[in-house]
């Protein structure tokens, strides 16, 4: 008996050893070329970020590349939010002064769901990647990927009038259901702006170390126009059924650059908070 | 169910007919049930000088983490199971604990040749550096693997050990590959006990030696990198293996430890693919009155993990295992050091002493002095090339030198403890610490804080008024001018034996340079112990900072409120 055990013993720690190492040599990479593909879903890449977290610029920057790489398929949504985020009047002032934080962002971030429990991390579309509703900036291309795989649930279009004079915006976000959907569908509109300029603390190599003074914010949240998770705007959508909505907002309070600024507006599961679709349009053309 | 724990539950129930030979009234005869508990239940307030709002509490006032632990017993074979319930968790734990559940369940049986576990188990192999996994209450710290684990002892003094499975994440369930299958083996050979010829050998002698392997799927990982999306080769197959030997030759004892990890691209080492290596070596001697130990380290990119994307304390497959002193003094454990898996090399050093009674030094009552030093530096590294960064994702990384040190102080404790019993009422200990804490590398920010010299002195003073009241007072005290600057606490608390005790602590910030922050974090505390239960209640503030066990920390958020600690065992 004592020598069948030590036969099985041997057995397996030699398939054991045998199957124990995938040595890697170099070349350890490939630059991947992205399919222009445009008829998949597009998809919301949350950055949850903030100005006094080290590792949240190249964070950043992977996003915006995302973006550029993706481009009209990938959206970015910089999340100012939690203590990284809070202004530092006392360390290299003045250049963390500034408060890039809003309600929409601050209430998202508390999202036990979302589990935004440090900073970088970020969110694909909402949907949970790898057993994680929300991951490592390392993790957010291939969720793109995986994301990208799903069928496209809808259409969506995001029409916006700005009126310089009045420094009102109106915006109509159409959407058609492509296909049937059982569960109720919000609309989320939100606001973000690009290029503002400011102190971002980094500890990665290849750019200013501890802080880059100028550095470009892209995409920062500025708020939801029509609520923390947007509004229903149907309870169980059939097949090409449209709908259409129209909001306004007032920019003559806000010290924002509307040249600066866009609108995203994105559809999803009212229950699961997945996002199913998202458009994005400037609120000044071009 | 996934077929692993299909295959785990046939094993349980094979493992369980075992002793089916009985009737079943002799299968309950000398059977044993036992168990603990823990409640740690708050209720927090809003607290507006320390920043404490609704917001920061996610509007959950009232949270809980809890769990029970049942053990059956019959014979050669033990069952058990652990249920937790974090509802929600408590402030400082991660949020992705909420829930309640059954994390841990398992069932072992075991003889003299033979000890098989089924379903969720703690294993260490050597000193943890190739594999350890265990639960830190404190820390909301599980790594319990579940899957098997096979001891064999074939012959005296030798054993060995197999464990095959996957790791527990909070509440997720395994399914497609969503973390690693560990697979590891552990052989220890004990000389002594082996070579009859050895037995009564002064010379103890223990070799050791463990393989470890992680599967996780995928050989390729897309990540962006300069504005380029790269297509990383990621190994499915991570492997950590190395040796140990402990040598004891009379009051002498030598212990070391080697571990190699090859190419492990992973989000804590920004995906490079240089191999790992980590020593540990501990020489101690003692004799009666007298004890020295001696402990380095030397570790260069030694983070393990069963999913190479998690960053946090979660699925760590190994330990590393801490060189510096764990203070459990307030004001001494502020600046706690945290292990750094990138790279750390450390020495520590101790001696303690002991005068008896009625000897020169030791007067009437005896004295007991310890001291301690440490510290910890960075690895020197060294670029690869002139156009590549240390530590660029998709390359080597960066070289290093066997025991190479950096310049840079990671923490250093420079540490004297006096205890002295005056009289047959009156004992003391006083502490004196000197502390350099990097506190941009122990919680990872940069040329932000610099480095924390403090000094602190503690009086600890023991009154026994009778038998049964015992009145204790601590006079502690933190001068720094880094951080936030000077600190004075103490502390009063009378025991009443077997069943009461009532505190009153503050630890007053008097010397922040922000005058708004010159708070008292005050604590009043009261317990009651019936046999081996135990209740405490406490009302208080809990300044913000970490909590470290063993070199392994945790964030510690800023809380005021009410706090109930129930614990029991049976």
């Amino acid at each position: 008996m004592k020598s069948l055990i030590h036969s099985t013993l041997i057995f397996f720690m030699a398939v054991m050893l045998l199957q124990s190492c995938t040595k890697v040599s170099e070349p350890f990479y490939t630059v991947q070329v992205v399919a222009a593909d445009t008829n998949t879903r597009t998809i919301l890449l949350e950055d949850y970020t903030g100005h006094t977290c080290v590792n949240c610029a190249p964070a950043a920057k992977s996003a915006n590349s995302l973006q550029e790489l993706y481009k009209g398929r990938v959206f970015v949504i910089g999340v100012h939010a939690g203590s990284f985020a809070k202004p530092d009047l006392v360390h290299y002032a003045p250049y963390l002064t500034a408060d890039y934080r809003c309600a929409t962002g601050n209430e998202w971030y508390s999202n036990s769901v979302f589990n935004i429990d440090q900073n970088p991390k970020g969110m694909v579309n909402r949907r949970p990647y790898g057993g994680k509703t929300s991951f490592v900036p390392s993790e957010w291309s291939n969720a793109i990927q995986a994301a990208l795989k799903l069928p496209r649930e809808a259409y969506m279009s995001v029409t916006n009038t700005y009126d310089s004079q009045s420094k009102t915006l109106s915006s109509k976000v159409d959407t058609k259901f492509l296909i049937g959907y059982a569960s109720p569908v919000n609309l989320c509109v939100c606001i973000v702006e690009d290029s503002i300029y400011g102190g971002q603390e980094n500890s990665v190599a290849g750019d200013s170390i501890p802080i880059i003074k100028n550095f470009r914010f892209m995409h920062i949240l500025r708020g939801s126009i029509n609520g923390t998770y947007g509004e229903q705007i149907a309870a169980s959508p059939a097949a090409n059924a449209i709908v259409s909505k129209t909001y306004s907002f007032d920019f003559n309070t806000k010290t924002w650059v509307p040249g600066h600024c866009s609108v995203i507006a994105f559809i999803s599961d009212a229950a699961t908070s997945e996002v199913l679709h998202v458009a994005k349009s400037p609120v000044v053309k071009p | 169910m996934n077929k692993l724990t299909y295959f785990v539950l046939g094993v349980v129930g094979a493992i369980s007919l075992f002793p089916l030979n009985a009737s079943s009234q002799d299968l309950l005869k000398g059977s044993e049930v036992h168990g603990s508990m823990q409640m740690d239940a708050a209720y927090y307030l809003k607290d507006n000088k320390m920043g404490i709002t609704d917001s920061t509490l996610g509007g959950k006032l009232i949270r809980m983490n809890a769990f029970t632990e049942v053990n059956y017993s019959l014979g050669n074979f033990t069952a058990g199971m652990r249920f937790e319930a974090y509802l929600p968790p408590l402030t400082g734990y991660d949020a992705q604990y909420n829930g309640a559940g059954v994390p841990y369940w398992y069932a072992n049986y075991k003889n003299d040749f033979i000890d098989i576990t089924a379903g969720n188990f703690y294993e260490q192999f050597g000193n943890g550096m190739i594999l350890r996994t265990y639960q830190e209450w404190t820390l909301g710290v599980d790594n319990s693997i579940q899957g098997i684990r096979v001891k064999v002892m074939p012959f005296k003094g030798v054993t060995f050990k197999g464990v095959y499975g996957i790791q527990r994440y909070y509440w997720d369930p395994y399914k497609d590959y969503n973390r690693g299958i560990i697979k590891g083996f552990d052989g220890d050979v004990n000389l002594n006990e082996l070579f009859a010829g050895m037995a009564d050998s002064k010379v103890k002698l223990t070799l050791g030696g463990s393989i470890v392997s992680d599967f996780q799927q995928g050989s390729t990982k897309s990540i962006t990198y300069d504005g380029k999306l790269l297509s990383l080769a990621m190994p499915e197959n991570v492997a950590n293996y190395g040796g140990r030997f402990n040598l004891n030759i009379g009051g002498f004892n030598w212990q070391t430890e080697y571990a190699h990890k090859i190419n492990d691209p992973n989000a804590r080492n920004n995906y490079i693919y240089k191999g790992g290596n980590g020593v540990f070596t501990n020489l101690s001697w003692s004799q009666k009155g007298l004890g020295i130990q001696v402990m380095s380290k030397w570790i260069d990119n030694m983070s393990y993990k069963s999913d190479r994307s998690v960053v946090n304390n979660m699925v760590d497959i190994n330990y590393l295992p801490a060189i510096t002193k764990q203070h459990t003094y307030a004001l001494a454990s502020m600046y706690p050091y945290a292990t750094q898996p990138n790279g750390e090399v450390g020495i520590s050093g101790t001696v303690t002493l002991h005068f008896p009674k009625n000897s020169p030094l030791g007067g009437k009552t005896g004295l007991a002095i310890a001291a301690n030093f440490s510290q910890v530096n960075g690895i020197k590294q060294v670029r690869l090339n002139d156009s590549t960064l240390i530590g660029q994702t998709g390359t080597l990384g960066y070289k290093s030198t066997f025991y190479g040190a950096g310049n840079q102080l990671y923490y250093q404790d420079a540490n004297l403890e006096v205890s002295k019993k005056f009289s047959k009422k009156w004992k003391g200990a006083f502490t004196y610490l000197h502390q350099a804490y990097n506190k941009d590398v122990v919680e990872g920010h940069v040329d932000q804080y610099g480095i924390v010299y403090s000094h602190i002195g503690v009086a600890d003073l023991a009154w026994s008024i009778t038998p049964k009241h015992n009145l204790r007072w601590e006079l502690q005290g933190l001068w720094t001018k880094q951080d936030k600057g000077n600190w004075v606490a103490g502390l009063v608390e009378l025991t009443i034996s077997p069943a009461w005790f009532f505190s009153v602590m503050d630890q007053y910030n008097y010397g922040n340079s922000d005058h708004n922050q010159r708070l008292n974090y005050y604590l009043v505390s009261a317990g009651y112990t019936h046999h081996t239960s135990r209740l405490a209640l406490s009302w208080g503030r809990q300044r913000e900072g970490i909590i470290c066990v063993g070199g392994v920390c945790r964030y510690v958020p800023a809380t005021n409120g009410v706090t109930l600690t129930l614990t029991s065992s049976f």
